[in-house]
């Protein structure tokens, strides 16, 4: 083995080192950002799982003072707040979305509402709460469902347009011009041949915009507040499990705080159930090839 | 009469229809006429006249009518970009028209100026005219959606729907009047025409992807055939392809050039001079030469073109 080869082998191994101390690193970073992330889960699932009965799943909260009695009541409530904040604010957001994807690429509008839903999307939530307290609260002089729904789908609205643009802009500009080129307007390009061929990534952002909201707390605080009973139509106002939680979780009584672990631990299974279908949908059946 | 309106009545029956009319009466016309028109005059006279050409060539310009598509002093631009630089071409109706030429030359803008596909494009212009039919398509009352379904196209890299095969050919059908079983039988017609059938008749509801390239690219043919178009714009479409499928696909162009008028843009000159009637070489933006595919090949007038016939020229 001559001299160059020998350095060259030098070189070789000492580069090699160099670029397995740096994989090893970046394991370890990994390692670290799971570390809260999974003593959250087991923490909650440990304080929590003990609390949760049937009655638990199946009540409304017990008078004060009396013991038992469950979160029946927010589960559902969350349930509602979230629904009806998805039914406003998805279609808006996708079709934002489209617009962005479609007609907005390069226009002046398209920039400033594609700079104002990444602003919107930073803003505090406490924030968007004390908006829809001012603009639904206040004038219909009641907290309510609706108020609620209102504040969450205010955040929503914003992620779906940008996941939904994102999603539209995966779509090969090949199929776009096919079906263009087959003499159909394009409003129907769109909505037949786009949305379907980015329906996958579409349900998946709206499903995990969806799982964001189901553990938002600080927009429900004053809109929707809460309630201890079953829901009482969507002008009343209306429990949720995450201000169940809050509420639950302050209060100085054992059986509550242990009712709130609970509660912190059922609105998590939920969230990751949402989060697994999310990505169970996301694969398309005509979209795969074999 | 408008040539592109829609055309819902009779969808079913070709003849009937108004393009069809139309076509009828240009062919009653080429027949009446002392003289076959002008631009094939041009085509025929210069042909003769280079090369003393084979009657058989000049009697099969003679035969064909006036042309469906003519270009005059058509010039495109890109933003300050000119693209294409006056370029004036007309083409015959049911034959094959190659467009050749090295690569960035325009041939693939020229193209899709014919079925206003560049429209979408920001900063793209044209002056000067496209006449299909004897109408100017981008005179203001002209609908581009409508004269696509008259101009269809095929495209370089195939480009099915993420859809069901029979998905794919039945989606541009919307808004013809077609009920769902006629439909299916245009699919059925399609795909007997693209030479897909005997490979996809048992699995039509199969997703498309699944297809070969090859059998993509049929698939794409037959999409556009669906619609049931007069002009058949191809470009490169066997560029993408192995040549066992690309000769399907050529074999595919003589029998469509017999129905239908196509346009082929071509890098393969062995491909273009099999299955075109004329050839039109593209340079920088301009047509250097015209002419009967023969003619081009065998003895082109202009030097630049004899040298890249003959690959003297990139
Ligand atoms: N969408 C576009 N925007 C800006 N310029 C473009 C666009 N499409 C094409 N051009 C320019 O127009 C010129 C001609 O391109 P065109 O695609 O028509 O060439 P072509 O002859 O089809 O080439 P090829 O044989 O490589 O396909 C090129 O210089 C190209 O850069
Ligand atoms: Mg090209």
């Amino acid at each position: 083995m001559n001299a160059a080869t020998d350095r060259y082998m030098r070189l070789y191994r000492r580069r090699k080192l160099k670029d397995q101390m740096m994989t090893a690193l970046l394991r370890l970073c990994v390692v670290l950002a799971l570390i809260p992330l999974v003593s959250i889960l087991s923490y909650v699932t440990w304080r929590g799982i003990g609390a949760v009965n049937l009655d638990f799943l199946m009540k409304t909260p017990a008078p004060v003072g009396a013991s038992g009695g469950g979160m029946a009541n927010s589960i559902v409530g969350s349930g509602i707040v979230v629904g009806l904040a998805a039914l406003m604010g998805i279609p808006v957001g996708v079709l934002a979305g489209i617009y962005l994807a479609e007609y907005g690429r390069n226009n002046l509008f398209g920039k400033v509402v594609r700079f104002l839903a990444d602003v919107l999307q930073g803003i505090p939530s406490i924030v968007v709460g004390i908006v829809a307290f001012t603009l639904v609260v206040l004038p219909m002089q009641t907290f309510s469902a609706f108020a609620g729904a209102v504040a969450l789908s205010m955040m929503l609205v914003p992620f779906v347009a940008r996941t939904a643009e994102e999603a539209i802009l995966t779509v090969s500009d090949d199929i776009r011009e096919a079906a263009m080129a087959l003499g159909q307007p394009r409003w129907r390009v769109i909505l037949s041949v786009i949305l379907h061929a980015a329906r996958g990534a579409l349900v998946t952002g709206a499903m995990l915009g969806i799982a964001r909201l189901a553990g938002e707390t600080a927009p429900l605080l004053f809109t929707a507040l809460n309630n201890r009973f079953w829901h009482q139509g969507l002008l009343a106002p209306i429990s949720t499990l995450t201000v169940q939680v809050y509420t639950y979780a302050i209060a100085p009584f054992d059986d509550w705080n242990a009712q709130a672990w609970a509660g912190a631990f059922v609105l998590l299974t939920l969230i990751l159930l949402t989060n697994v279908v999310a990505r169970t949908l996301a694969r398309s059946k005509y979209g795969e090839r074999s | 009469m408008n040539l592109f309106e829609q055309r819902r009545v009779n969808e079913n029956g070709r003849a009937g229809s108004v393009a069809v009319g139309s076509r009828a009466m240009t062919l009653g016309s080429a027949a009446v006429a002392p003289a076959p028109a002008a631009d094939i005059a041009e085509v025929s006279s210069s042909m003769r006249a280079a090369s003393g050409a084979s009657a058989g060539a000049a009697a099969r310009a003679q035969t064909s009518t006036a042309p469906i598509i003519a270009a005059e002093n058509l010039r495109t631009y890109y933003g300050h970009n000119e693209v294409l630089k006056g370029v004036s071409l007309k083409l015959p109706q049911r034959s094959l028209t190659a467009l050749i030429g090295p690569s960035g030359c325009g041939k693939t803008t020229f193209l899709r100026t014919l079925n206003r596909m560049n429209d979408h494009i920001p900063g793209f212009r044209v002056e000067g005219k496209v006449l299909v039919d004897g109408r100017d398509i981008y005179a203001p009352d002209v609908d581009p959606v409508l004269l696509r379904r008259r101009v269809g196209m095929v495209f370089q890299r195939p480009n099915p729907f993420p859809l069901s095969i029979l998905a794919n050919v039945t989606w541009g059908l919307r808004g013809h009047g077609l009920s769902r079983k006629e439909q299916r039988e245009r699919a059925e017609e399609s795909l007997m025409k693209a030479g897909l059938w005997d490979e996809v008749k048992d699995r039509l509801k199969e997703p498309a992807l699944r297809l070969s390239g090859g059998q993509q690219q049929r698939l794409c043919i037959a999409r556009a055939l669906a619609v049931r178009p007069d002009i058949l714009l191809m470009d490169e479409p066997t560029s993408a392809l192995d040549p066992r499928a690309s000769t399907k696909i050529e074999e595919l162009m003589l029998e469509l050039k017999k129905e239908y008028t196509v346009v082929l843009v071509s890098h393969n000159m062995h491909q273009a001079r099999r299955v075109s009637d004329q050839c039109a070489f593209f340079l920088h933006g301009e047509v250097v030469e015209y002419g009967p595919t023969e003619q081009v090949f065998e003895n082109p007038q202009d030097e630049r073109t004899s040298a890249y016939v003959s690959g003297r020229l990139g």
